[in-house]
Formats: C-alpha cells, sequence, structure tokens
C-alpha cells in the first residue's frame, strides 16, 4: 500500500442521487467520513473548517460529517484532528457530494492525547454528562493483571466509581448497578463481566471506544435510571489482513480483520484466561482439580453495497465457566445485531437494526443427594429504525421507533428425585417512539429537545397474585400466551441547552425523565453472577427519575487545557429496594420481597485535564450524597445508598518518556462506603448475635490506591510489519489493604472482634501486546 | 439447596484474599432483654434463658437476667408450669414435663427490665406441630476438592405443604451442633410432597484427615463413630430464626444475603430471641 506524502482525496458523485433530487437545491451537502490514512479506522470527532462561512462541523462517532453551503461555489475546508496533520482541501461542490477524507497520523507522537480528540468539543457538544473514551487512551492506563479494563477505566471519570472492589457492577451519580445501560454495537448486555466482576466481557481489541452518558441519554436510548454505556467495535475499511493481540499472564487475547473483495470487511476476535492451568501444578489438592476461565468471541461482517447503503453484522459470544469434581458453574452473554444504514438524501440518514440479548447461567451438581440443574435464561429481541433529519442550518430532527420483547426465563431446577421447579416465565413488550430537535436558535444558543413515548405490555403467559396485608396469597387469575395484562404508558421529556459565552467556554443546562422497568433482584453489596433480573409489572411500578444537571466548560490555551464543573440533581419514584432477609432465591412471588419508595442524589464534579505536553492527564474530584427513603426499610427514616461516597478524587498522569517509554500512575481516593455494624449484642445458647439500630448508619474505612504502570515500544521507528510493546503494570502499588467485607468471630469464651478481609496486595503483571 | 451454599462458598473468595484483625467503631444502643428456649414432647426439664444485652465489643460478658417470673401455659389451659431460677439466667420447670403435639404454648416472662417499678411483661407462643418420620438414612463417601466427606442421606417422605425443619447431629451420644451456628435448616420448596429418597442433608469431614480441616469451622467424624440425626418440624418463625441468626453471626457476606438487619423475634415488647416448640424425630447410624 502507497503511504507517505502529500494527500489523498477521493470523491464520488452520486449517480443515483437523481431519485431523491429537488428542482433546485437550497442547499449544498457535503459529507463523508474522515479516517486514519493507514488503518483506515474512523477518527470520530475531527473538526472541520469552511474559512468563507467561518463555520464549523464535527464528525460524529463513526468518522462521519456532513456540512451545508449556501450556494455553488468555490469552499476551503480545512480538516483536523489532534495527532494528526492538519489537511485544507478546496471544493467546489454540485449539489450533493460524498468526500471522504484520510489523514495522516503526526510521525513524531509527542503530543500523547488523554482526552477529546476535537478542540473545543467538550465546550460544543449537545450532550451534558458525557464522558469519551477511545481504545488508545484506555490502554495507557495500569492494567489489572495484564488487562486493562474498560469497566476499571470509566471508574476513572468523574462521577463514576465502582460498587465493590471486583465488583459486578459500577455506580454512575449515585445510582446502582442495574441503573446502567451497556450496549456492545446497539446490543444490550446484561453481566459485563468475568471471573465475578475482576475483568469486563469486553476484548481490548475490537473495541474501539466507549461514550458514557451519565443520566442525560441521547433521545434513541433509553430504560435505565442513570447511564447508558455505548461501547463500538471497531469498524474499519482495510485492504489486507491485519491483526493484534496481546499475551498476559491470565489471558491472552488476538483480533484478526481483512477485507472480503473490494465492499466487504470482516472481524474475529477471540479471548481466553488460563489462570487455572496454573493451579494444576499446584500441590494443593484443593485447587489442584479447580476449573476457572473465561473467554469471549467476537464476529463482525460488514458489506458497503454503495457509500449509501452498508450492511453489518456484529456478534459476541462469552462465558465463564467454574467447576471442581462434581460441581460446577457457568455463566454468559450473547449479543447480536446486525444493522442497515441507508441515506437516503443529502438530508435524511436511516439505519435499521435487529438485535437478540440473552444472559443466561447453570449450576449444577453431581452427588448423591444432591444432584440437580438449575438454568436461569433471560432474553429480549429488538427492533429499531433511527432516522436523522436535517430540515434545514437550524433544525435537525432524529426520529424513530422500537420494539422489544422481553422473555425471561427465571429458573428452572431440575432434580432426578424430585422433579422440576419451575419459576414461571415472564413476558413483556415494549415499544417506544421518539422525536428530538436538536436546535440552533443561534450561533451561540443550541436547543435539544425531545419526547419519548413508551408503552410497556406485560403479556402471557403468566399467573399474577394478590397478597394479603400479611403477604399470604388471597388470589391469583392466569392470564393466556401473548394477553395483554397489565400496560405502563409512559412519557419520558428530555431538554438540554448549550450556551456559547466564548470560543472556549460554555454553560449546559439539561432536565431529563428517564423510566426503568426492569431491575436486579439482588441485595448484596457484591452482585453475584446468579441475580436475576426481573419486569415491572401490576406489583411492581417502573423505577422513574427526573435529572437536573448544569455545567461550566472553561478551556484554556486553545483547549490545552480543559476545565469544567457540573452540577446533577436526581430525584427518584418508584426506587426499589427488598425487605430485611430478603428471600430472593428461586422465590416464586418474589414481588412480597420488593418494596419501593424515593430515592434523591446530588452532587458537584470537578475536572482539569490536560491534553497535550510530555506530561499530560486529568484529575477530577467529586462531591455527592447519595440516600433512600423506603416505608419498610430502618423503620422508613432516610438511610444512605448503599454506595454514597461522599468524595471521591481520581488522578491519572501520562509521562512520556521518550517516543518508546511510557509511564503511567493513577490514584484514586474515594470516601468507604456505608456500613451496617452491630449496635450490640445478645447471647443465647453460648454464642453472641447482634443487633442493629439503622442501616447504612456507620462506614468503611476510606479506600485508596496507586497503580503505576510502563510500556515500553519494541523498535518504534522500525519500518516493519510486526509492532510490539511491553506492558508492566503495578496494581495497588503501596499495598493498601482496602477491606472487601468485614466479618466478626470471637475466641472460645472471648469477646468478639472484628476482622477486614482484603482482596488485593501489591499485584505485579506483565503484558506482551502487538499489532501486525 | 443448602449444599448450594456450601459450595459457592468454597469458590467465592479467591485465594489470594487476606484477612486481618480491625478496629471499628460502633454507636451503642440501649440493652434490651434477650429470651430463649425450646420446649419439646419429650419428658424432661424445660429450660429457657434470659439475659441483658451489651454492647457488640464489649469484653464484659452479658449480664444475666435474674429473678424473673418465669410461666408456660397451654393455651387450652391443662398446662401451666412454673420455671424457676436453676443458675444465673436459667429458668427450668420444677419438675420434668412434656409438651403435647399439636398443643400450643404461651411463655411469659415477667420481669422490671427498666427498674421503673412495674414489670414488663415479655410474651411468645409456640406450637409443637406434628413430628417427622425418618425411615433410615445412609452414610456416602464424597470427595471435593481433595477433601474426603460423609454424607448423610436421608428417607423419609415429605409432607405436602409448606414445611420448615431443624436439624441437628449428635455424635456417640453428645450434642455436636452445640452452636446454632452449626443447626441446619430447610425448607420444602424443591422437595415439597416428594418421598426423600437419599436427600442429602450434612457433610462431616473426616477425622481421620483431620490436619487439613480448621476444627473451629468444620464438623468431624470418623469410621466407627455412631451419629444420631434429629429431624424438627418447625414453624416459619423459628425457621427465619435460626436461618438469620446463622448469617448474621459473622456479619457480611458480600455474595448472599442482604445488608445486616435485626433478627426476627418472637417476642413483644422490644425483647429479642425466640421461643420454639416441636416434636423431634430421631434415627441413628453407624460411619462405616
Amino acid at each position: 500500500m502507497i503511504r507517505q506524502k502529500g494527500f489523498i482525496l477521493t470523491c464520488f458523485l452520486m449517480s443515483g442521487l437523481f431519485l431523491y433530487a429537488q428542482d433546485k437545491p437550497s442547499e449544498i451537502i457535503v459529507q463523508g467520513k474522515i479516517s486514519d490514512a493507514s488503518s483506515g479506522e474512523a477518527l470520530s470527532g475531527s473538526s472541520l473548517y469552511i474559512v468563507e462561512l467561518k463555520q464549523g462541523a464535527v464528525a460524529e462517532e463513526d468518522g462521519v460529517y456532513r456540512i451545508s453551503l449556501p450556494d455553488l461555489g468555490i469552499y476551503t475546508l480545512q480538516i483536523s484532528h489532534i495527532g494528526y496533520k492538519s489537511q485544507t482541501i478546496r471544493i467546489s461542490p454540485s449539489f450533493f457530494q460524498v468526500i471522504n477524507i484520510k489523514l495522516e497520523g503526526n510521525a513524531t507522537l509527542k503530543e500523547v492525547v488523554v482526552t477529546a480528540k476535537t478542540l473545543n468539543e467538550n465546550i460544543t457538544r449537545l450532550h451534558m454528562g458525557v464522558e469519551k473514551l477511545d481504545i488508545i487512551q484506555i490502554r495507557k492506563m495500569p492494567a489489572f493483571l495484564g488487562e486493562v479494563d474498560i469497566i476499571k477505566a470509566i471508574q476513572m471519570l468523574p462521577g463514576v466509581h465502582s460498587s465493590v472492589e471486583g465488583g459486578t457492577g459500577f455506580i454512575v451519580r449515585g445510582g446502582y448497578p442495574d441503573q446502567n445501560l451497556i450496549l456492545l454495537d446497539n446490543a444490550p448486555v446484561y453481566n459485563a463481566s468475568h471471573l465475578l466482576g475482576f475483568f469486563s466481557v469486553f476484548n481490548n481489541d475490537v473495541i474501539s471506544g466507549l461514550e458514557l452518558y451519565k443520566g442525560d441519554l441521547p433521545l434513541k436510548y433509553g430504560g435505565r435510571l442513570s447511564s447508558l454505556l455505548d461501547i463500538h467495535t471497531v469498524d474499519r475499511t482495510t485492504d489486507h489482513v491485519s491483526g493484534s493481540g496481546g499475551i498476559g499472564l491470565i489471558s491472552s487475547r488476538l483480533v484478526l480483520e481483512g477485507p472480503l473483495g473490494s465492499k466487504t470487511s470482516w472481524l474475529i476476535g477471540a479471548r481466553r484466561s488460563y489462570a487455572d492451568q496454573f493451579l494444576r501444578l499446584s500441590n494443593d489438592k484443593s485447587v489442584k482439580d479447580l476449573s476457572i476461565y473465561f473467554y469471549d468471541l467476537n464476529a463482525k461482517l460488514t458489506h458497503r453495497f454503495s457509500s449509501r447503503n452498508v450492511l453489518s453484522f456484529n456478534t459476541y459470544y462469552g462465558k465463564d465457566v467454574f467447576g471442581a469434581d462434581i460441581f460446577g458453574l457457568n455463566y454468559g452473554n450473547w449479543a447480536t445485531s446486525l444493522t442497515w444504514n441507508h441515506t437516503f438524501s443529502e438530508k435524511v440518514n436511516a439505519r435499521f437494526i435487529v438485535n437478540k440479548s440473552n444472559y443466561k447461567y447453570g449450576l449444577q451438581t453431581d452427588i448423591d443427594g444432591a444432584t440437580m440443574e438449575w438454568n436461569s435464561d433471560i432474553a429480549e429481541m429488538m427492533i429499531r429504525s433511527d432516522f436523522t433529519h436535517a430540515v434545514n442550518k437550524r433544525i435537525n430532527l432524529s426520529y424513530g421507533f422500537t420494539g422489544i420483547l422481553y422473555d425471561f426465563t427465571p429458573g428452572i431446577v431440575k432434580t432426578p428425585d424430585y422433579g422440576n421447579y419451575i419459576l414461571p416465565s415472564n413476558y413483556a413488550y415494549e415499544n417506544v417512539f421518539y422525536l428530538s430537535n436538536d436546535h440552533s436558535i443561534t450561533d451561540k444558543l443550541t436547543f435539544r429537545y425531545g419526547l419519548r413515548w413508551i408503552a410497556f405490555r406485560n403479556i402471557g403467559k403468566a399467573t399474577v397474585y394478590t397478597y394479603t396485608e400479611d403477604n399470604q396469597v388471597s388470589d391469583s387469575v392466569t392470564y393466556g400466551s401473548g394477553k395483554v395484562y397489565n400496560i405502563y404508558n409512559v412519557l419520558e421529556p428530555r431538554i438540554g441547552m448549550v450556551l456559547s459565552l466564548t470560543k472556549h467556554s460554555s454553560f449546559k443546562a439539561n432536565f431529563s425523565h428517564n423510566t426503568q422497568f426492569m431491575q436486579l433482584a439482588n441485595s448484596s453489596s457484591s452482585g453475584s453472577p446468579l441475580d436475576i433480573w426481573f419486569l415491572a409489572g401490576p406489583e411492581i411500578k417502573p423505577q422513574k427519575v427526573n435529572i437536573f444537571s448544569a455545567g461550566y466548560f472553561l478551556n484554556f490555551n486553545r483547549s490545552k487545557l480543559e476545565t469544567s464543573v457540573e452540577l446533577y440533581y436526581k430525584s427518584v419514584n418508584n426506587l426499589i429496594d427488598f425487605v430485611d432477609h430478603a428471600d430472593l432465591v428461586l422465590n416464586k412471588h418474589l414481588e412480597k420481597e420488593v418494596l419501593a419508595g424515593k430515592g434523591k442524589a446530588y452532587g458537584i464534579e470537578l475536572m482539569v485535564k490536560k491534553n497535550t505536553g510530555q506530561v499530560n492527564g486529568f484529575l477530577n474530584y467529586t462531591l455527592s450524597h447519595s440516600e433512600r427513603t423506603i416505608p419498610g426499610i430502618n423503620n422508613g427514616k432516610t438511610y444512605l445508598s448503599p454506595f454514597d461516597k461522599p468524595h471521591n478524587l481520581k488522578i491519572l498522569l501520562n509521562y512520556q518518556l521518550s517516543s518508546a517509554v511510557t509511564f503511567s500512575a493513577t490514584w484514586m481516593y474515594a470516601t468507604g462506603t456505608p456500613a451496617t455494624y452491630p449496635s450490640g449484642r445478645f447471647k443465647i445458647v453460648n454464642d453472641y448475635f447482634p443487633i442493629y439500630s439503622g442501616r447504612n448508619d456507620s462506614r468503611k474505612p476510606d479506600y485508596h490506591r496507586l497503580d503505576l504502570s510502563c510500556t515500553i515500544l519494541v523498535n518504534p521507528r522500525s519500518a516493519k510489519k510486526w509492532k510490539s510493546e511491553w506492558n508492566i503494570s503495578i496494581y495497588n502499588a503501596y499495598g493498601r489493604k482496602n477491606p472487601y467485607m468485614i466479618t466478626y468471630d470471637h475466641e472460645v469464651a472471648g469477646a468478639p472482634f472484628a476482622q477486614s478481609t482484603y482482596l488485593f496486595g501489591v499485584i505485579p503483571s506483565v503484558t506482551y501486546n502487538f499489532k501486525f | 439447596m443448602r449444599s448450594l451454599t456450601l459450595y459457592l462458598s468454597l469458590l467465592a473468595i479467591p485465594s489470594i484474599s487476606c484477612t486481618e484483625y480491625i478496629d471499628i467503631e460502633t454507636t451503642d444502643s440501649d440493652s434490651v432483654i434477650a429470651i430463649y428456649g425450646v420446649i419439646t414432647n419429650e419428658t424432661a426439664y424445660q429450660w429457657i434463658e434470659i439475659s441483658r444485652s451489651s454492647s457488640y465489643f464489649d469484653t464484659v460478658p452479658n449480664l444475666f437476667v435474674t429473678g424473673a417470673n418465669v410461666t408456660i401455659t397451654s393455651l387450652d389451659g391443662k398446662e401451666s408450669w412454673t420455671l424457676k431460677e436453676r443458675a444465673k439466667g436459667l429458668y427450668r420447670t420444677e419438675r420434668r414435663v412434656a409438651g403435647r403435639v399439636e398443643s400450643s404454648y404461651k411463655l411469659n416472662v415477667s420481669y422490671d427490665f427498666n427498674n421503673d417499678g412495674v414489670p414488663e411483661e415479655y410474651d411468645a407462643s409456640a406450637t409443637i406441630l406434628k413430628p417427622f418420620q425418618i425411615d433410615s438414612l445412609k452414610i456416602n463417601s464424597m470427595y471435593l476438592l481433595g477433601r474426603h466427606y460423609f454424607n448423610i442421606l436421608l428417607y423419609a417422605p415429605e409432607p405436602l405443604g409448606t414445611d420448615y425443619y431443624l436439624c441437628k447431629f449428635y455424635i456417640n451420644g453428645g450434642l455436636a451442633t452445640a452452636l446454632i451456628k452449626w443447626y441446619i435448616v430447610i425448607n420444602d420448596k424443591l422437595i415439597d410432597g416428594a418421598y426423600l429418597n437419599g436427600l442429602l442433608i450434612y457433610s462431616f469431614s473426616d477425622q481421620n484427615k483431620e490436619g487439613e480441616y480448621d476444627p473451629g469451622k468444620v464438623l468431624f467424624v470418623k469410621s466407627g463413630d455412631t451419629i444420631t440425626v434429629e429431624v424438627n418440624r418447625i414453624d416459619k418463625g423459628y425457621y427465619d430464626f435460626i436461618l438469620q441468626c446463622k448469617n448474621s453471626r459473622d456479619g457480611e457476606t458480600p455474595f448472599f444475603g442482604g445488608p445486616p438487619a435485626n433478627i426476627v423475634t418472637n417476642f413483644s415488647l422490644g425483647a429479642v430471641g425466640y421461643f420454639s416448640a416441636y416434636s423431634p424425630a430421631r434415627k441413628s447410624i453407624i460411619v462405616p
């Protein structure tokens, strides 16, 4: 492939355009894709500037940009992206033109990008409370056991923190782990964790980047109260087979991609852990026969019929396996989507998607007297269509429709001697219509407003129970297959605004109303892979939140330094929690264990980011509060949310020592999570038992940790195709013993004492990453 | 189902975790009265223990409650027993008595706990349910993660309807499951109305391989020992009480169980503890 000098300009004239054309164009549309000249990777966030009009635009997630010109003529277009050489091109388009642009990387790469790929993109972008990370930034963070993990990387962002160390979930702005919608190429992933949360299910080499929307979700998405984590797999056009991968102490991964003819590209990725192979070498019989591993498989096929029609198929399948002699546990996700992107005209683009997601687990024991097989399977099937319609320079509409069918089989236990114990399946159908407008009132003021209308229907086959005051079943009604027995009609308005104060500063505000129709039946502080999701229904109302947020964004020195302050306030209704000592395992009457009430969370997030230079990084600090008031819990008194952490400080620093060596360090500090400690004890049958006065009325010790890493590029100046690097990381560099759980014990005839169990001491790791 | 927790807990915390002593600050609530006792249909002295609660880390043992008036009366009025203080905080019926199956009994403890001159009346009731029928037992050998266990299998008919059971185990005549944390409680969710065809109810570690186990955490038997299994049919309240005691005793376990909360009680007026009654069914077997 010919690289090097000059620039490459590709023009396509759309011969089929006249089918959609108007007699005389009121505007001239120029659109296309901006990508990396050597890898073909889409460069989202690229800046375009039309000199003659003094007007700018930004490329979208997939590198696609669109600009409109008022009249025929010659225009000078400047395209730039941090880390790449800027280009200036002169164009003279006739009424609709597609111009794809390839940018070349900066040879020296002295400026290491940490965040926000465009100058001032944080100032201008319409969504508030959204964080973007691309894989380059994620890779530079210190690794845990050799793998830099997406879920751990987002926990460095303001407003986000972990649930428990090694836990399966993350918390966004005072929410709860089940309030985050995780999408992988538009298909939901229910349980994004491997090995009980130590790793996520996302193979770094398959991912190109992500956006995390902290409450102000784009109108086309909904269904969770707190956030949307939108993860994209790589979207490259290549003309040769290439690959990348890594070999680490705990797991290894490999991704291959290439072309199939001139219009098709494919990708396959795999990752597997093998730590249990080391256990086989042990003499300790208790671990010798243990099987613990996980694997992930990704596949993608994209066919470009024309520049107007692209069809792509994405699939992910992964599994965790635990096993020992007579016992086995496995769980995993399968998420697949088929997307057709179609350009109707210069003003209207659409995509049509069919996707299916499911999460399954299975538990087997093979012991005489306790042989059983327990399976659970939750699935959703979705069709959606999303249109973007640039009506004119000021008005940009988005509208669409989503239909989802939920099919939950929460649990079936089969035993050889006692028949089958079946938790009845749960079905529901949800359809959503949405319409939103990005309205540029003036050059400085933009509003985004819209409405989602959701109809959620519970459908049979189902049996609905009613209960008496003291929770006995008083009646039950059975509904036939497909029969609607309950409807929730919900309107979700969202409105936001961006006011540009100067070229380098802006003020944003936003209001959004989100609803959630499904939640996790889990009341423990750590999630477990056996938790089940359950749907809203006649006895369980959907959870709702009103979120207000506002922020001020200020950049210095041509965006080399970005600062921001964001405030938020959330008020939740029908917030779900569970009764004391809830019985959530294989319970046919789960609704009896559910309590609902109100929640409140508010906070202020401060951030400073240095984007360029030999030393760069960010510092963010969040001061926040999250509480709940639920009748039946804590005697109806307000109590702290399980993961309330008032102070949260995160610092990331990168130091580029030379072209080959980079050092990276992260330090995080958070107030200890709320804990319920005993306020007394009673003695019966020669043993002590605790008495409690409240819930979450004490705190665990504060959490802090330092991670360090060093990345060494092997022969960075070599022209060979095989590029590699070594990454050496130390997790928890000063060995802070952060408590994972606090338990009690006492010596015979002695007083009780407390013990802290901590998961990790200092953990070093080495990984070898390569690319070809 | 109980075995599920056993096996999952073996895998739950990886061996890279460590435990050490920690000082935590607790705020102390006012002392409350703690009352506990179980009556059976076996002719014997029936006991009730009464004490005061204290702060959790108090190095001074909990104070006994002495001088309380304790009576147990059957709801049909046919029996009325007065319990006399036999040792500090331990109250015993004057004679050996037996409860009757399918009778309900009310325990009344009258004591001026708050020293205001007026005694508080703490009441609780319990019913002796029809005894469980054990047909036979069997012992199997099991190897798990390199360790040897003796599994106790139960053969019995399980009555239709929601039932709960408490199992205790004696080794060579002595009560092995002396502390509540060793008690086994079973619900019949998965087995309701079925014939229990060798249901696994306990795994004893093999004492001949003692060196590998933590003696404070597991129960041992060896070949030749006589194991007596006692299965007691109990009500949901006592089942919840024992289960919550077992789960709460050691504090939180992140994977299972929710946030800590007070253990249920069937006493009035804020007393803690439980009053229960049952009819034991026993069978013995010798470890091969």
